[in-house]
């Protein structure tokens, strides 16, 4: 049979536009899927510290930006899909946690950087079009992964030294090394509540704050180069995306 | 021109080229915070939301930064609603890169015995103090022991602590966040209401032990978690 198109009249470039998605195009923006969807982003955090680091402004596939830092597919923004925030955390990574190594001092342990250093400190911001929707004091605390964290136990201790006498006397002891984490669980997680919609295309930022900077204590663990240590900031939430 | 027509010029020209729009508001979850600085020697009470972001500690004499407050006035949240729905109090030794130079540069500091120092203050600071809470002049909350009885809700997992001396420990507040302090029923605090919080230390100031032989330096914050209404613009 032979195909005859109902002949019709195009006013507005918009009716076009409308008439042709919906005989050529690719995707129905009249009808929307629904679906978990965690948006995240790691960077590196500098040996020095920083007195400001943005996330979400990089994108998978740009020079040196890979899924393994960030799953965005336009910078400070969400493309073509809407995002609903129901949860946010905040992360560090590290290529090699160097547990194996032997601890000295404070610079032999990311240990050190969780329990007194850049963790302990900071707020995390988040702007959407210029406007402060959040504003999280030590972000790191409140705003923990709360997932399933390892869990590392350790037994015995790593040395003991005696001092000659009688008896002899205890002088010191040596464990095996510490261990710390940020706070798993999901009864820990920051709720954001009520939910944040982030629209499509909507710009926005996000922002880690220091008033002063807070320079990694563990620099033998840390190295800029080879083993960088990253902070992330994960939005969990729904996304909402149009049937193609 | 009359009040009245005053009144609704102003309502005219504010739907017309107002930055809000007052008939629509829009809430969100917030914090409201506020970390000052302990003084080694002990204080009768330590006053929250006074100095304002930018303002002066007046323990440390430093500006206020964004990691110690986001109130832009002096005891008051400005010209929005709060649902006040939590407070946390937060004991926050300042994280070693930033403490005084002995400390800083203490090379196994969190390793050592000072630990135990460490500890022993917080634990005697966590057994004292009461908070109290007023809106304008009327008091609303008195909690003692606020630093057990409204402690953070967050810390971090210190599964092992590891030590190179004889003694070693790491003490922080309960950071379970089911122990928090919650306000019910919640307390809705007003646009430019009076808000006066303290920590008073009545039957005897608490001093810290010296780490290293320097002063250790250590927020104490107050946050007030909840619900901010704002108008949309």
């Amino acid at each position: 049979m032979k195909y005859s198109p109902q002949k019709r009249t195009f006013t507005r470039s918009e009716e076009a536009l409308s008439a042709l998605q919906e005989r050529y195009g690719t995707t129905d923006y009249s009808e929307w899927q629904s679906l978990r969807r965690e948006w995240y982003s790691y960077v590196n955090y500098p040996t020095a510290g920083a007195s400001e680091t943005l996330f979400f402004s990089d994108v998978a596939g740009q020079a040196g930006v890979t899924t393994q830092s960030t799953n965005m597919p336009k910078a400070n923004s969400f493309g073509q899909t809407h995002f609903l925030l129901k949860q946010i955390k905040m992360d560090i990574r590290i290529a090699d946690w160097m547990y194996n190594l032997p601890v000295a001092n404070d610079l032999d342990t990311l240990y050190s950087d969780i329990i007194n250093g850049f963790v302990q400190d900071g707020v995390l911001e988040i702007l959407i079009s210029g406007r402060v929707y959040a504003q999280i004091p030590r972000p790191f605390l409140l705003a923990p992964p709360a997932d399933g964290r390892p869990c590392v136990r350790s037994a015995g201790l790593e040395g003991l030294t005696l001092a000659t006498g009688t008896p002899d006397t205890f002088t010191s002891a040596v464990t095996h090394p510490p261990y710390a984490s940020l706070s798993g669980g999901k009864r820990n997680s920051y709720i954001m509540d009520p939910n944040i919609l982030i629209e499509a295309e909507q710009a926005f930022t996000c922002r880690l704050r220091y008033g002063t900077a807070v320079p990694i204590i563990a620099t033998d663990v840390e190295d800029a180069t080879t083993n960088p240590l990253s902070v992330g900031c994960i939005f969990s939430g729904i996304g909402f995306r149009p049937i193609t | 021109m009359t009040p009245e027509k005053n009144q609704s010029l102003l309502n005219i020209l504010a739907a017309r080229v107002g930055t809000a729009d007052w008939s629509r508001w829009q809430i969100n979850r917030w914090q409201w915070y506020d970390y000052v600085r302990y003084p080694i020697a002990g204080t009768s009470a330590l006053q929250y939301f006074v100095n304002p972001l930018g303002g002066t500690d007046p323990t440390s004499n430093t500006q206020k930064t964004i990691s110690q407050t986001n109130i832009d006035k002096t005891r008051s949240f400005g010209q929005t609603y709060f649902l006040l729905e939590a407070i946390r109090t937060h004991i926050n030794p300042r994280p070693k890169p930033l403490q005084t130079t002995a400390i800083a540069e203490d090379a196994d500091l969190l390793l050592s015995d000072q630990m135990q120092t460490w500890s022993d203050n917080l634990l005697n600071l966590m057994q004292s103090g009461v908070l109290s809470v007023e809106f304008g002049s009327k008091d609303y909350f008195q909690v003692p022991k606020p630093f057990q009885m409204c402690p953070p809700g967050f810390g971090v997992d210190a599964h092992e602590h590891g030590s190179v001396q004889t003694w070693g420990s790491f003490t922080q507040q309960n950071p379970e966040a089911e122990n928090i302090y919650r306000v019910s029923p919640v307390q809705l605090i007003e646009p430019e209401q009076n808000v006066d919080v303290k920590i008073t230390f009545p039957a005897a100031v608490v001093p810290l032990a010296q780490l290293t032989s320097a002063n250790w330096l250590v927020d104490i914050g107050v946050i007030f978690d909840g619900y901010i209404a704002r108008p949309l613009q």
